[in-house]
């Protein structure tokens, strides 16, 4: 495609040079390959990403908005959608706001959500419906406890700097502490009886109260934290324009029937850009660390 | 037995016999299956919790290895929801120092819990499992447990790090034994119903012989014995030879019948014989007073012609009671000379002319007789007899038989003739004097030869059927009845 030639000008300079030591019919077809190559998104479990059909048609809808193939990456924790974005095998991921913290210096926000009109959201914590008793994290001491993911700020970093201002930590308050790497496995965990208590996204719990209210009503909110900036798209900061479209694409979703359709799936307001500072009060909570 | 059965018919008896053992066999059979099917159950049971234990074993170790409590719990959560019946099993991981490592159950076995502490079926449990159990899976079926546990130790490079504990709740085996039950015994049910009418009817067939037996001997002095109708089963076991011998018993028994009533009757001819003799006796003396005295008086009287008429009438009429009284004095009296050849031509001659006025043919055969040594008088007495009544009965245009035979030890006469058959209910008093009405002849023919052939020691014998009358004479030729010399 004759749009990213200029851009990648220097690079295929490089590409070229290698190629020449091999064969020049490849030249053309590794070129071509290079232009066809899809936008990367990472995704993670910060929404219900289990719905493969609404992702299919997501990505559809990304694709013609931007013009360009679309591939959604998925992987088991956090981190690994972290590397693979500092690597630069991910043009952008959806992550939360605490890999961003940690990575401020290499990754930027692209577009952030509105989740009930505002670009915030919780971290609660839950336990099971059958507990009527437990009423702050201090009832569950010595119990067993189930965590996100270790670099989620709702399902991880609200919970453990909460208890650090205690002078504890999870290992040494609950009797045993787990991560079930989504929020949702935690809500599970925590609605079996596997986990006395859990630390899960508000959005995604509420989210789920709607999809799969027969789990969550399992489950009883004790608390909610304090507002955090809600999970951003983020890219490089040496990001290309590929993130650039993405980030059109998505703060224009609110402004689209087919994009309104699937906000509402999403449970979501829209996108929009990352006001200054969204961040702060997570970057204090890693601080306490 | 029970007694009371001992008197019931095996009418009954033998097919309640058949039936009883019917039963006991599908109940025993039934008993079998089921305990079979049973030990089926519990094999499928062990090698599910083998397969599905090898399975887990495997997945789980890595999780562990990883401390990765969240992916143990989605294994063994996979293993667990596969089928409602499946998804009952219990399966806890115990790490070494007894505390619950994670289970498909959480509320019943939480994390970090002590189960033995709190499931006293587990410390049960957890107490028989040896330390340093094969690695092979351990089945365990305790009698008062709730579930059947099958143990599996988890190794990581051969260091032992816990134990998957699967438990299958008994409760999950009883509906299918509540169906195996119902299956076995209702197809047995269908098997008997089916076998007890077969039976029935074997055990009634196997006894109806007997049956026909025992009511046929139940006849004997209630009916007359040619009444019984019984028929000998063809068959050689002890049934059949029963019948053999209730057929031969009815035999002698008829034997003896008709014996009998051969003695009463030949007692009864003796003393009408004897009665006959007596009163000829009283009556000879006189009678030959009276004829003598008549003679007398027609020799040396002076009589009229009326008186003459007179005495000659009275002895006509004595004439008269001297036959018939000399008739019943019938005595074979040994005579001077036997029986020949002479006398048969006589015989011969006598009949074929009232043979021809009677319009049969006589058929005389005398094969080879000579002589015999029997006196002639009594014998001619015989032949002239029978020889008579035969033409007299024989059909116009038919052929009378008389036969003369000499045996080695006895003389053979046989009448025959076609014409009516004499009727049963003369058969009785045929020997008997005016026993039966005599056409032509003055009923004392038969009695007399009856009476002939008593006192020569011989048998008569009548059979008339099917349109002959047979008369069948043996006389024994013995010194008693030899010819005595110029006696």
């Amino acid at each position: 495609m004759p749009i990213s030639l200029p851009d990648v000008r220097g690079k295929r300079r490089a590409w070229v040079a290698k190629l020449l030591a091999f064969c020049l019919m490849m030249f053309t077809s590794i070129a071509l390959n290079a232009a066809e190559k899809p936008i990367a998104i990472g995704l993670t479990p910060v929404f219900l990403d289990e719905q493969l059909s609404f992702l299919t048609r997501w990505q559809g809808y990304l694709e013609r908005k931007m013009g360009h193939p679309v591939r959604f990456v998925r992987r088991q924790s956090y981190r690994e959608i972290t590397e693979l974005l500092l690597n630069g095998e991910l043009d952008a991921a959806w992550l939360c706001g605490f890999p961003y913290i940690q990575h401020r210096d290499k990754l930027k926000p692209l577009a952030v959500p509105l989740f009930n009109g505002e670009p915030l959201y919780r971290s609660y914590l839950i336990v099971s419906s059958t507990d009527t008793v437990t009423e702050s994290i201090d009832d569950l001491r010595n119990r067993i406890f189930a965590f996100s993911d270790p670099n989620s700020n709702s399902g991880y970093l609200v919970t453990q700097a909460a208890l650090k201002s205690q002078g504890q930590s999870a290992n040494s308050f609950f009797r045993r502490s787990f991560f079930t790497w989504s929020h949702r496995n935690v809500v599970k965990a925590v609605a079996d009886g596997l986990a006395d208590g859990g630390a899960v996204d508000g959005y995604v719990w509420e989210a789920l109260a709607k999809v799969d209210p027969e789990l969550t009503s399992h489950t009883r909110v004790v608390q909610q934290s304090a507002q955090f900036g809600f999970p951003p798209f983020l890219t490089r900061t040496d990001g290309h324009k590929n993130a650039l479209a993405l980030r059109k694409a998505l703060i224009s979703m609110s402004a689209d029937p087919e994009g309104q359709i699937l906000l509402r799936t999403l449970q979501l307001d829209g996108f929009t850009l990352v006001p200054p500072g969204l961040y702060e009060s997570i970057a204090t909570l890693a601080e306490q660390l | 037995m029970i007694p009371l059965l001992d008197d019931f018919s095996y009418r009954i008896k033998v097919p309640i016999s058949l039936t009883l053992a019917i039963l006991i066999s599908g109940v025993v059979i039934t008993g079998v299956l089921i305990a079979r099917g049973a030990e089926d159950l519990r094999d499928e049971l062990y090698d599910n919790a083998q397969d599905v234990g090898g399975v887990l074993v495997n997945t789980l170790v890595p999780t562990m290895r990883h401390d990765d409590l969240w992916q143990a719990y989605q294994i063994l959560n996979g293993a667990g929801a596969a089928s409602e019946t499946v998804s009952q099993r219990m399966l806890v991981v115990i790490d070494l120092d007894g505390l619950v490592y994670v289970s498909n159950n959480p509320r019943s076995f939480p994390v970090n819990s002590r189960p033995a502490e709190f499931d006293p079926e587990f410390a049960r449990l957890i107490a028989n499992i040896k330390v340093d159990s094969p690695l092979t899976p351990q089945l365990y079926e305790l009698r008062d447990d709730q579930a059947i546990y099958v143990t599996l130790p988890l190794m990581d490079d051969g260091v032992r790090i816990g134990l998957l504990i699967m438990g299958y709740p008994k409760s999950l085996l009883t509906p299918k034994l509540y169906e195996l039950y119902w299956r076995v015994t209702l197809s047995t049910l269908a098997v008997i119903a089916l076998l007890i009418p077969v039976g029935w009817q074997i055990g009634k067939r196997m006894v109806a012989p007997l049956m026909h037996l025992s009511d046929s001997m139940a006849l004997i002095g209630k009916q007359p014995l040619q009444a019984i109708n019984y028929e000998i089963p063809q068959r050689k076991d002890e049934i059949g030879r029963l019948g053999m011998q209730f057929q031969e018993l009815l035999q002698a028994l008829s034997e003896k019948e008709r014996f009998e009533i051969q003695m009463i009757a030949s007692e009864r001819l003796a003393a009408i014989g004897r009665v006959a003799a007596g009163v000829a006796h009283e009556i000879n003396n006189p009678l030959g007073g009276m004829m003598n005295a008549i003679n007398t008086f027609k020799h040396y009287g002076q009589a009229d012609p009326l008186t003459e008429k007179t005495a000659s009438m009275l002895e006509r009429g004595l004439e008269q009671i001297r036959d018939t009284v000399s008739v019943l004095l019938v005595q074979a009296r040994p005579e001077s000379h036997p029986f020949t050849q002479k006398d048969l031509e006589d015989i011969a001659t006598l009949l074929k002319s009232d043979a021809r006025k009677a319009g049969v043919t006589l058929n005389f055969s005398a094969d080879g007789l000579t002589e015999a040594p029997l006196p002639s008088t009594p014998i001619r007495q015989i032949l002239i007899n029978l020889g008579l009544n035969a033409i007299r009965a024989c059909t116009r245009g038919k052929e009378v038989v008389c036969q003369v035979q000499l045996k080695p030890n006895d003389l053979v006469i046989l009448t025959e003739n076609p014409g009516a058959e004499i009727p049963s209910e003369q058969m009785g008093q045929l020997f008997e004097p005016f026993g039966h009405d005599s056409p032509g002849g003055n009923g004392l023919g038969l009695w007399v030869t009856y009476q002939i052939v008593q006192q020569l020691k011989g048998e008569i014998a009548v059979l008339s059927e099917e349109g002959i009358t047979r008369f069948h004479i043996h006389i024994p030729i013995s010194n008693k009845n030899g010819v005595m010399a110029d006696g």
